[in-house]
């Protein structure tokens, strides 16, 4: 047997609260193995951001269990949410999201300062991984001084900064160029991989979902297979 | 034009929507109501106190075309047949005017209960007893005088025709035994009758005798305080008034009606004026605080705006949308605040009276009318003031270029210019405070205060940048945080913090001015309160102490000496108050420093006074700003229509009279005027003798009937202060209103920017930072936001409170006081500040963090 | 005699001044003049009246009246202010002008003192402010009122005795005998001066007056409501004073009166054979009271008809002193309808019962 999955869904339900609330997911069932990285495509509205939400604990199922690293997540209150947020899961965005004010730096140490780690052990650690996605020179530049995709890359280094379990990558090249954004989405899958965690990306782009190891939609509350894959 | 309105009506609402939007106009109408709301109540109320003193001047004599007056002591009645002879003069009417102490003896308790019991007595008040010649009185103006009913029976011995508002404050009815207290003399009238308003009363409080047994109750027998002439038709006034004031003997004064009014009223102008400068501070503080809300409300729109623009708007069409948001939230708040004033107005003039509690009118009571230009004006005002303070953000945002203000966030330093000119507006402030008085207002003091305060917000920004890029670095990830944070809002910052400056300064300014005000005056006090006893008769009438009783009060065992004081009222001034001569005996043998002395020689037995060519004087500061007295200088006083000369030897500190005051020994008042009667005596015990125990015995053996006040200086000290704090009571609400604006204002900052980063907040929490820590987040701004507005508003506060001691009580009151800070008070009101307005950053944060935080991660930027 | 002032002192000063006292009366000695024309403090109420017909230059004639009334005040004499009320002194002047169809009339009222105010003892003279009655330099009377309306100085001559009213100038005023004054009259005075009415110049004016004086401590008798007084000068040098008090149902409590004709010959007049009989009555628009205006009198040997000057000379003193009255002047016709006397007419009480 393969070792324990990373991530295990079963039964996943979320209807939105009113009387016509639309059931977004219903009985979604999902597994992914450690060091995975899958790509999740689906229509607007399809209910992927909702997914990504429930996923990071940032939003509650209505029914249905979740399991990160063994750990029930739907048995956890809002602290331990966020301590798993903070030690086993990170975010990429669209929009970046890097803190306008704080140096490429700063922003990468952010997760780990607010984990408790000290100051100097999260900037020496935020430091080692600008290097690793190349940006070693520009440390205490400002998002604003950044390009695009070095805006993205320090979010990558972010997002992996806490050696996550998972990261949620919800279209992070959505505000890219196409090369750049390619670029971005192998530099996530290398440092993913070499630290051996798991990948869900979420995307439109079907060239973006074809960097991942396998590709799912997302269709009337449920995951499926993608019909286009091969093998 | 419909078509115009639908498209203002469109714009309106494409701004209007967005979370918090109507938390924070409900905060802008508020802010405006609380400023209108205080700046109406306040003048509603000197209005009214205003119209009651007109009204008090005008009673029985107000339609007569000149008034011969000479202050509280008045003149003798041989003016009266002199005048009534003078060619030009039709009917000459004699008033006796006086304040005296009265008290009804068989009050309503008595009579509801049905036992005639004695004892039971009203509370002792004073109140205006008014001598008149009712038949001379009818002649000037019959419809002064009361209907011939209740009038004829003045003509009779002992009796009394009460006001209503009299018997209210006495607790009298027609029927009842009244007592008049004057000093030892005991007179028991009867009250005939109640005049209701109707009848000439009008809500003043007066008790009207004839002018006979006025003058017999009330010691002024052969003396009268006014007389009130009616000119023969065809003469001139001015021509006649010229004539007679040539014939009066010195002091006494020939003049319009009013002016006996406006003397009054002059007491009280300067403490009036400052409490609705005061007021007008708070609604400058309200339109601030609507400033702030616009400019945040307009940066947090700039997208919004910029779309609008995109999709063709005018630029005017943003423009008068977002005035005409502003001019709702004005009208609506000025509304709400002139029912709200008008209300306070009318409680607290039935509560405190019309001098809010400061004692300036004692016995009278104001009576509260709906003055509707002054409503009018302050709802002009107050809606101006939402107006102006949107003007400028809402130009700002129309000016934008859409595609500019289109983009995320506008970032921009502090403008050079604005703090230049921040620095000059208050170095102008500051030469200001060199400027004199004008028309005995302190108005270029005041400017000088406004000067300062915008100086001080226009440098704000500056401030805000510098101050905080000083700040060391901290260790701990959340105040790293919330320090980078603010320091790259630095702008937003200083906006938020500034209606706190405005209100901490001028708290902190009102603290200052008080404690040093309070501190002096205890100072004064026991300066001037040497002795271990001090008597006085329990009336406003002079002459009550006889040379006898004060030869047997210093014959008492245990009595080592007295200082017997005579004071009378000379006026020197048509336009201004009396001012009191004090005849005591100096060289000041018993009491080193009874007189404060600040300028010039002091009355020192050890070192007579040198250079007194003429009797010396020693004149209170208010002489020297309202007559430029110095020493040195050769003063002339009124006296009994002869004049007296004196020669300045020194200037002391008078904190009991505004209107000045002249010290002279009693001797040489004695040789000039004979009278060697005395208001007040000071007695000194012999070492070890008990005060407390020789009052008691001195007020059953000396003259068991004699109403004589024996008092310990502890206890008049006690009750000076207490009077001085009941005065600025009302400064208290004042300073409170303005402090709940301030609160408003951080609030409503801190709420507006924790919409405006809403997604930052989302961000945290996908960070991995919980609740606690985000709201830790803010708090710690608000702490340093409300900690640099607390800690600027301090000291432009010192600033200001500098300049009310300095400039604007010194021209006001005329007195001297030396700078005492009150820093306990100070660093209580900055903790208390401090943590409001933490708590106002929580609170207001809190609707920020909703679910919409996670949203507004998802949204394209 | 003139009872109108009574009632407006007694509004304006003490509703029990002219009851019956329970004291004596003070002493009064047999009357002698001038003395007695001055004043008698000691006594409660005193009036000093002159009413009578003026004519101007161009012959149409005028009513005037000119009263003072002294009355004594409440304060006591321990009372030491110089403006204690010791005396009070009130003055009424009218005139009744047919050419303007109302009276015109004023008033003064003060306290004694100061010279401002006085009625002095010895001779004639009283005063308030400007306003007074006095002995003339040439031993005559003279007065001056002025009014908002008008202006009157008038110099009188008397060319007959005073005319003692009563028992020597003792006059019963009721049954109760401490109901009476001390009243002589001085009828045909001749009078000239100067009369100055709003809006026109100075005119001269003469003609003929009567003065009463007359000083009481008790001066109606219980159950009178009001009364009619006249005063007539005829033209032969006879002289008529006659009253009547009046009870509620308008009948005669008490009349008395004096007749001395034109060769001096003197008779006291009492209950019995002088009958005085209204006739006419005119009602006053403003206050709707009913004034009998013309009457008939008699007395042994005479009949004669009063009749006005004109209607409307009602004094409405409902703003000042609350009382209200006609006072006016009326000619008195014979038999057969031949003027033979002019004079003045009071009618009190008929507004309203006099309270006293």
């Amino acid at each position: 047997m393969d070792s324990a999955p990373c991530l295990q869904i079963q039964a996943l339900s979320k209807q939105y609260a009113g009387p016509q609330g639309r059931r977004v997911l219903d009985g979604l069932d999902l597994q992914l193995a450690a060091g995975e990285y899958v790509a999740i495509m689906g229509a607007s509205g399809s209910g992927k951001s909702t997914l990504l939400n429930v996923l990071g604990g940032l939003l509650r199922a209505d029914s249905g269990t979740i399991r990160l690293e063994g750990v029930p997540m739907h048995n956890l209150d809002d602290a331990g949410l966020t301590r798993l947020r903070r030690r086993r899961i990170g975010f990429v965005f669209q929009a970046f999201h890097l803190l306008p004010h704080l140096s490429a730096c700063m922003n990468i140490a952010l997760p780990l300062q607010l984990d408790g780690v000290p100051r100097g052990q999260a900037l020496a650690r935020a430091r080692a991984l600008l290097e690793q996605v190349a940006l070693g020179e520009r440390a205490d530049a400002l998002p604003g001084e950044l390009s695009g995709g070095e805006v993205q890359r320090v979010a990558v280094a972010r997002a992996l900064a806490h050696e996550p379990a998972l990261v949620l990558a919800d279209e992070p090249t959505g505000n890219l160029d196409h090369g750049i954004g390619l670029r971005v989405l192998t530099l996530l899958r290398e440092q993913l991989g070499s630290r051996g965690g798991s990948g869900l990306l979420v995307t439109h782009s079907l060239e973006a979902a074809r960097t991942a190891d396998r590709i799912l939609v997302l269709q009337d509350g449920r995951l499926q297979p993608w019909e286009g894959q091969t093998g | 034009m419909s078509g115009s309105s639908a498209n203002l009506r469109a714009v309106r609402a494409a701004l209007a929507g967005g979370q918090g939007h109507w938390g924070r106009q409900v905060m802008a109408v508020l802010a405006i109501a609380l400023g209108t709301a205080l700046g109406a109540a306040v003048n509603l109320i000197n209005g009214a106190a205003v119209d009651e003193f007109a009204a008090a001047a005008n009673q029985f004599g107000g339609a007569a075309d000149l008034t011969v007056s000479a202050g509280r002591d008045g003149f003798s009645e041989a003016l009266y047949p002199q005048l009534a002879h003078t060619a030009g003069i039709a009917t000459a009417s004699p008033v006796v005017d006086l304040q005296v102490p009265m008290q009804c003896l068989a009050g309503n308790h008595a009579a509801v209960s049905g036992a005639q019991n004695p004892s039971q007595v009203g509370p002792v008040r004073p109140i205006r007893l008014l001598g008149l010649d009712v038949l001379r009185a009818a002649r000037i103006d019959p419809a002064s005088v009361p209907p011939p009913d209740l009038t004829r029976r003045l003509l009779e011995p002992g009796q009394a025709l009460l006001s209503t508002s009299a018997a209210q404050l006495l607790d009298c009815h027609a029927g009842d035994p009244l007592r008049i207290l004057r000093g030892a003399d005991k007179q028991i009238l009867t009250v005939a009758g109640v005049l209701a308003d109707a009848e000439g009363a009008d809500g003043r409080s007066f008790a009207l005798l004839d002018v006979a047994y006025a003058q017999e109750s009330g010691g002024q027998l052969g003396r009268l305080q006014r007389i009130d002439v009616r000119l023969a038709a065809g003469q001139r006034v001015e021509e006649l008034r010229a004539r007679v004031q040539d014939a009066l003997p010195m002091g006494v004064r020939i003049g319009p009606p009013e002016q006996g009014g406006t003397r009054t009223a002059t007491l009280s102008r300067a403490y009036r004026a400052n409490l609705t400068v005061l007021a007008l501070i708070a609604l400058f503080t309200g339109a601030f605080l609507v400033f702030t809300t616009q400019t945040l409300a307009v940066a947090r729109r700039r997208a919004r705006i910029g779309l609008l623009r995109a999709l063709g708007v005018e630029r005017h069409q943003v423009l008068i949308a977002i005035a005409s948001e502003s001019l709702q939230v004005g009208l609506l708040g000025a509304s709400l605040g002139v029912v709200l004033g008008t209300s306070v107005a009318a409680w607290a003039l039935q509560r405190f009276g019309g001098d809010l509690g400061a004692g300036y009118f004692s016995g009278s009571r104001a009576h509260f009318t709906l003055d509707l230009p002054v409503l009018l004006t302050f709802l002009l005002l107050g809606t101006g003031c939402a107006l102006a303070g949107c003007v400028v953000p809402a130009w700002q945002a129309a000016r934008a270029d859409p595609a500019i203000a289109l983009q995320v966030q506008e970032r921009g330093t502090p403008r050079r210019g604005q703090a230049w000119l921040g620095g000059l507006l208050m170095f102008v402030g500051g030469l200001l405070c060199r400027a004199p008085a004008l028309s005995g207002l302190p108005l270029p003091g005041y400017a000088a205060i406004a000067l300062l305060l915008i100086g001080v917000l226009l440098l704000l920004p500056m401030l805000t940048r510098v101050v905080l890029g000083r700040l060391p670095q901290p260790a701990h990830v959340l105040p790293e945080l919330a320090l980078t944070g603010l320091r790259a809002r630095s702008r937003e910052a200083a906006l938020s913090l500034a209606t706190i400056v405005v209100a901490v300064s001028l708290v902190a300014a009102m603290l200052v001015m008080i404690g040093s005000f309070r501190l002096s005056l205890s100072d004064w006090l026991n300066q001037v309160l040497p002795a271990d006893i001090y008597v006085r008769g329990s009336g406003a009438v002079p002459g009550l102490l006889e040379p006898g009783l004060l030869a047997r009060l210093e014959a008492q065992p245990g009595v080592a000496g007295i200082d017997a004081l005579r004071t009378r009222q000379v006026l020197l001034r048509d336009d201004l108050p009396a001012v009191a001569l004090i005849a005591r005996t100096l060289p000041l043998t018993w009491q080193h420093q009874g007189l404060a002395v600040v300028a010039g020689q002091h009355p020192d037995a050890q070192h007579p006074a040198q250079g007194c060519d003429l009797p010396c004087a020693w004149v209170s500061e208010a002489m020297v700003d309202l007559y430029h007295t110095r020493v040195g200088d050769a003063l002339v006083l009124p006296l009994d229509g002869q004049p007296l000369r004196l020669r300045v030897a020194g200037i002391w500190r008078d904190y009991a009279r505004q209107f000045g005051a002249v010290v002279i020994d009693r001797a040489d008042y004695q040789r000039v005027s004979g009278d060697r009667l005395a208001d007040d005596a000071a007695l000194y015990l012999q070492p070890g003798t008990d005060a407390t125990a020789l009052i008691a015995r001195l007020q059953t053996t000396l003259d068991p009937q004699a109403r004589l006040e024996l008092a310990e200086p502890r206890t008049i000290k006690a009750l000076s202060l207490q009077v001085f704090d009941r005065s600025f009571t009302v400064t208290y609400a004042l300073e409170a209103v303005a402090l709940v604006i301030g609160l408003l204002g951080i609030s409503a900052g801190f709420g507006a920017q924790v919409l405006a980063r809403r997604r930052e907040f989302g961000v945290l929490v996908h960070l991995g930072a919980s609740r606690g820590q985000i709201l830790g987040l803010i708090a710690l701004e608000g702490a340093l936001v409300s900690a640099l507005g607390v800690l600027i508003g301090l000291l432009c506060g010192g600033g200001i409170g500098l300049v009310l001691i300095r400039v604007v009580n010194r021209q006001s009151f005329h007195w001297s006081m030396d700078l005492h800070v009150p820093w306990g008070a100070l660093a209580a009101l900055g903790a208390m500040m401090l943590a409001a307005a933490t708590a106002a950053a929580l609170l207001s944060a809190r609707d920020g963090l909703g679910a919409d935080a996670l949203q507004a991660v998802r949204e394209d930027a | 005699m003139t009872l109108r002032a009574l009632s407006t002192l007694a509004v304006m000063v003490c509703a029990g001044c002219n009851a019956i006292p329970a004291m004596a009366a003070p002493v009064q000695a047999p009357l002698t003049f001038p003395r007695d024309e001055g004043a008698h403090p000691a006594w409660k109420t005193e009036w000093w009246y002159v009413t009578g017909w003026l004519q101007r230059a161009d012959g149409k004639p005028l009513g005037f009246q000119v009263t003072f009334f002294r009355n004594r005040g409440p304060a006591g004499p321990e009372h030491a202010s110089a403006f204690a009320p010791h005396q009070l002194l009130l003055a009424h002047a009218a005139l009744s002008d047919p050419s303007l169809g109302h009276l015109r009339h004023g008033e003064r009222a003060a306290r004694s003192g100061f010279g401002l105010a006085d009625a002095r003892v010895g001779d004639i003279a009283v005063n308030i402010d400007d306003w007074n009655l006095q002995r003339a330099p040439d031993g005559g009377l003279q007065t001056h009122v002025s009014t908002a309306d008008f202006s009157l100085d008038l110099h009188f001559q008397p060319d007959q005795p005073p005319l003692l009213q009563g028992e020597h100038g003792h006059s019963q005023k009721g049954r109760d005998a401490r109901a009476f004054s001390w009243y002589y009259s001085q009828p045909h005075l001749h009078a000239h001066g100067t009369l100055q009415q709003a809006g026109q110049a100075a005119a001269p004016v003469q003609g003929e007056a009567w003065l009463d004086h007359e000083w009481s401590d008790a001066y109606v008798s219980p159950g009178a409501v009001g009364w009619d007084w006249t005063g007539l000068n005829f033209a032969d040098g006879g002289a008529l004073m006659a009253f009547r008090m009046r009870d509620a149902r308008g009948q005669t409590l008490w009349s008395a009166g004096t007749w001395r004709d034109g060769h001096g010959q003197q008779q006291t007049l009492g209950n019995g054979n002088l009958v005085m009989t209204p006739g006419r009555t005119w009602q006053s628009p403003l206050t709707g009271a009913h004034y009998p205006v013309e009457w008939t009198l008699r007395w042994p040997g005479h009949v004669v008809r009063l009749q006005p000057l004109l209607d409307p000379q009602e004094l409405d003193g409902r703003a000042s002193t609350s009382t209200v009255y006609w006072e006016g002047a009326v000619r008195a016709l014979d038999a057969g309808s031949t003027p033979v006397a002019q004079g003045y007419l009071e009618l009190t009480g008929y507004w309203r019962p006099l309270h006293f």
